[in-house]
């Protein structure tokens, strides 16, 4: 094939400007490692990218409201554990234990406004709020879920014993219903809702709390209420309503200690609620390692799909740059010769 | 027996040759980086004597009269011109689509500037907004955001895809005004041109010149145009009177392989030549309504006219369909073209994705979007609390899908504290509230996240071809790698096509460019060649001033 001076020219221009724009290219990913500047440079990579930004970002919304929930139910269990020490305190040699038929009236007084003030504390506690909401309130964290009206408890506006409302008509949902509420948050179990446009309860983390469950409600068998605020009420208008100066009536006692036992059964079941709460923690704490794992593994993925290995970005700059040296000075002897530069 | 003056006229024709041969070599020398320049040759032919086979010729030794120059010829092959106009528009389409498809991925993608701690990352806008949007959403369950901050970020998001389908639209207009004004101007003044060269070449070569330089200019206008329309050029033989032949150009559209269409559309003819003209409607080719969201641009070739050119013939009949090649043919896909939405249920999709399979897919994922939200947004009464709507003919706010585009969907105005309903929990009694259940809010954020939406042609989700079936974070994310993608192929496409074109520029240029070895030789043979013949015309000299000044003078001492 002829080769003229004006193909050697012009091949020759476009090769430098190919080798310098190649060379152009591997200085930019040398800058930033990057594999593509914009997805047509490779669009699997930025596929595989946009996917993992995604995916880090999600990571990041889990690990956010893990976080939070921890710190709430870390103060719900510190709460817990105040009611159970002032539910013991009720029940220790001094007040509860003291109760036999030799107690005088004097006495009497004393015990019956001891168990009154530990009956307000409680309320008081079962009413504490961390990060302006309620925590014990179940779905209702901005009003106090229980209140004192006379000697009565109500919680969520339904008296704790009889189930109804203030006005004795029944409520929407039964104390029973509450006890079952559920407030859902998404730690990244993946959400499903059921047909009926439920939450399914595996695949996301139930933060509600409701004090009835942990205090109790309702009647036991033998009549008695199974709220610790309500029968530390009873017990002490017992005390305080007893006709005898100097001790109290078989009678008397066999109703105080009846309420005292199912006090005690009462107190087991907060214990029960405390340990739920615990497991609550415990399996926040395993999602919290989880959700970091996956966070190193997500950043590993995204160095992997989105930038090149330093040594192979400078290594490719330095070969380039190379290739462009060398089509510049070998440019220079080519393109300078030709028979007119020998004829005299 | 030769005459006494027949070795000088001999040796005059061949200083003359050399002459001329030498004045070719510099022309050539001159013009070797001339854009377009063919590289010239003398045609020389020896003479036979002049009275061969007369009644009185001469015989035994006759010799012949010298050397004649007939006249200068150009090197150039016009098969390799044909396929240098096939590829070049191929080359013209391909970089014409890649540059639009590279401006509209600018819309959907950025690069953040790289800080101390960290490499900059690609940000797929549309991607990321949505991230965003499901991050406030369970910020929101969490307490840790209000209902304003999920609005707000409703609102950017919605304000993003606004702001993309402006962006296409800005790119469709651009590219409507480079075709209707900038390329068909050029196209049109490179016809008339060369139907103008035609006639001075025409009448150059009846009175016997040959006019290289004059074709060389027209050969170059032809290449220029052949980016714009596939052409197909010939040369017949005409008549020119007198015996004389002369040739004619003739220019018609071309397929892709460079073949003239059948019917053909005659571009130019001699000197006469054609008007292009660009418009656009909302009817479709055959005059029809369109039902497409956008205009659509129609190409229409007048008749031949000579050269006042002021009226042009009738319409040629020329339709958008029979332009097959060029960068008007890359124009009229971007333009017209919508890939899957031009098809039919159950169809291939053959037609190209230009700018309107964009903006129509970016309205698809608008009214999914608005769907999810608004058909999760009812309260525990059944009411429909509309999130995103658009707007219908009247200017009025609408949340019926069809009313619904990417260019107009916005927060409802109806939208305050309150209108998000977060769960269907009732409470208690009346004075029981249900704060802390968020389990709309849930439901909506698993559906953004994981419910599977049909991205169909069709606003009913089944009757027209479906793009994507899965989730809605897959469809907001897929518009840059679709596009990406689309622009990669056609990125090979025209990386090819380069270098098919330079290959065959190369072939060319081999053939018809100026090789300075080549012409240094020439100088070197055409030199001694005159060096020769001058010597030649001395000794003739010399012989005569023998023969007249010295023969038959004996004795005169």
């Amino acid at each position: 094939m002829r080769i003229t001076t004006h193909m050697m020219m012009n091949n020759y221009r476009n090769d430098v400007e190919d080798a310098f724009s190649s060379m152009n290219k591997a200085l930019q990913h040398t800058i930033d490692y990057r594999k593509f500047e914009r997805p047509s440079d490779d669009p699997v990579a930025a596929s595989q990218t946009f996917d993992v930004h995604w995916m880090t970002g999600l990571n990041n919304d889990y690990t956010a409201n893990v976080t939070d929930q921890k710190a709430t139910i870390t103060t719900a269990e510190k709460v817990l554990q105040h009611v159970d020490k002032l539910l013991t305190n009720a029940d220790t040699t001094d007040t509860l234990k003291a109760v036999n038929g030799d107690i005088n009236s004097n006495n009497r007084e004393v015990l019956a406004n001891q168990l009154t003030d530990i009956r307000n504390e409680i309320v008081s506690q079962m009413n504490s709020m961390y990060s302006g909401n309620y925590l014990f309130g179940g779905s209702n964290d901005s009003d106090p879920p229980f209140q004192m009206k006379g000697d009565q408890l109500y919680y969520r506006g339904i008296n704790v014993d009889t189930g109804k409302l203030e006005d004795g008509s029944k409520p929407k949902i039964t104390l029973d219903q509450l006890t079952n509420e559920k407030t859902y948050v998404d730690i990244g179990l993946g959400i499903k809702v059921n047909k009926d446009g439920s939450i399914n309860a595996q695949s996301a983390f139930d933060s509600a709390m409701p004090g009835i469950s942990y205090i109790g409600y309702g009647v036991d068998a033998d009549g008695n209420p199974k709220n610790v605020c309500s029968l530390l009420t009873k017990i002490s208008n017992a005390l305080k309503s007893s006709s005898n100066e100097d001790t109290l009536s078989t009678s008397e006692l066999n109703n105080i200690q009846s309420y005292i036992s199912t006090f005690r059964n009462s107190h087991d079941d907060l214990r029960n609620g405390q340990s739920a709460v615990g497991q609550k923690l415990q399996f926040l704490d395993s999602t919290s390692n989880y959700l970091t794992d996956v966070n190193l593994n997500l950043a590993s993925k995204d160095n992997e799909v989105e930038f090149l290995s330093p040594y192979d970005a400078i290594e490719s700059f330095y070969s380039q740059s190379y290739c462009y040296s060398s089509s510049l000075k070998v440019g220079n002897q080519v393109l300078q010769q030709s028979l007119m530069d020998y004829l005299k | 027996m030769s005459s006494t003056f027949d070795g000088l006229r001999i040796a005059r024709s061949g200083v003359q040759a050399s002459r001329d041969n030498l004045n070719i070599t510099g022309q050539n020398i001159t013009n070797s980086e001339t854009e377009g320049y063919t590289r010239q040759r003398v045609d020389q032919s020896s003479l036979s004597p002049s009275e061969y086979g007369g009644f009185w010729a001469s015989t035994g030794a006759t010799c012949g009269d010298g050397v004649r120059a007939k006249g200068v010829t150009q090197l150039r092959d016009t098969f390799l011109d044909g396929e240098y106009r096939t590829q070049n528009a191929k080359d013209g389409e391909s970089s014409d689509i890649l540059n639009a498809l590279y401006d509209m991925e600018n819309i959907f993608t950025s690069t953040t500037t790289a800080d101390s701690s960290s490499n900059s990352s690609a940000i797929n806008v549309l991607n990321n907004e949505f991230g965003k949007l499901v991050s406030i959403l369970e910020s929101y369950t969490n307490k840790n955001a209000s209902e304003s901050n999920v609005r707000e970020e409703t609102k950017l998001l919605a304000s993003d895809l606004n702001s993309a389908a402006t962006a296409l639209n800005t790119i469709r207009e651009h590219q409507y005004s480079n075709f209707s004004e900038n390329s068909v101007d050029n196209v049109n003044g490179f016809m008339k041109n060369i139907a103008a060269l035609n006639q001075r070449i025409k009448a150059a070569e009846v009175a016997g010149s040959p006019v290289l330089e004059l074709k060389d200019q027209r050969n170059l206008m032809l290449d220029k145009l052949s980016k714009y329309v596939g052409i197909h050029v010939e040369y017949t033989r005409q008549d020119a009177g007198a015996g004389q032949k002369v040739d004619n150009l003739s220019v018609s559209l071309a397929d892709k392989d460079g073949n003239s269409l059948k019917p053909p559309f005659t571009l130019i003819d001699g000197n006469q030549f054609a008007n292009f003209t660009v418009t656009r409607d909302g009817n479709n080719e055959s005059g029809a309504a369109s039902t497409k969201p956008f205009d659509i641009t129609h190409v229409r070739l007048s008749g031949l006219s000579s050269d006042s050119g002021k009226t042009f013939g009738a319409d040629s009949g020329l339709k958008n369909s029979d332009i097959k090649s060029g960068s008007f043919s890359g124009y009229l896909k971007l333009l017209n073209e919508s890939g899957e939405y031009d098809t039919a249920a159950g169809n291939i999709t053959t037609t190209a994705r230009g700018i309107g399979f964009y903006s129509q897919l970016l309205d698809t994922i608008s009214q999914s979007f608005a769907r999810m939200l608004n058909q999760d947004n009812i309260t525990e009464k059944g009411e429909q609390h509309g999130l995103l709507g658009g707007y219908d003919v009247n200017g009025d706010e609408s949340f019926d899908l069809k009313d619904i585009t990417a260019e107009n969907i916005h927060i409802a105005s109806t939208w305050t504290d309150g209108w998000l309903v977060k769960s269907k929990n009732p409470g208690t009694g009346k004075d029981d509230n249900t704060n802390a259940s968020y389990s709309n809010i849930i439901n909506i954020i698993s559906d953004l996240k994981d419910k599977p939406v049909t991205l169909n042609t069709n606003l009913d989700g089944k009757s027209g071809v479906t793009i994507l079936h899965d989730t809605l974070q897959k469809g907001f994310a897929g518009v840059a790698t679709m596009l990406g993608e689309d622009a990669n192929s056609m990125q090979v496409a025209d990386t090819t096509n380069s270098q098919l074109l330079n290959n065959i520029h190369n072939d060319r240029q081999s053939v018809s460019s100026v090789s300075l070895d080549d012409e240094a030789v020439s100088i070197i043979q055409f030199s001694q060649s005159l060096n020769a013949s001058s010597r030649f015309m001395t000794a003739v000299d010399e012989c005569l001033q023998t023969i007249i000044n010295n023969m038959g003078l004996t004795g005169r001492g």
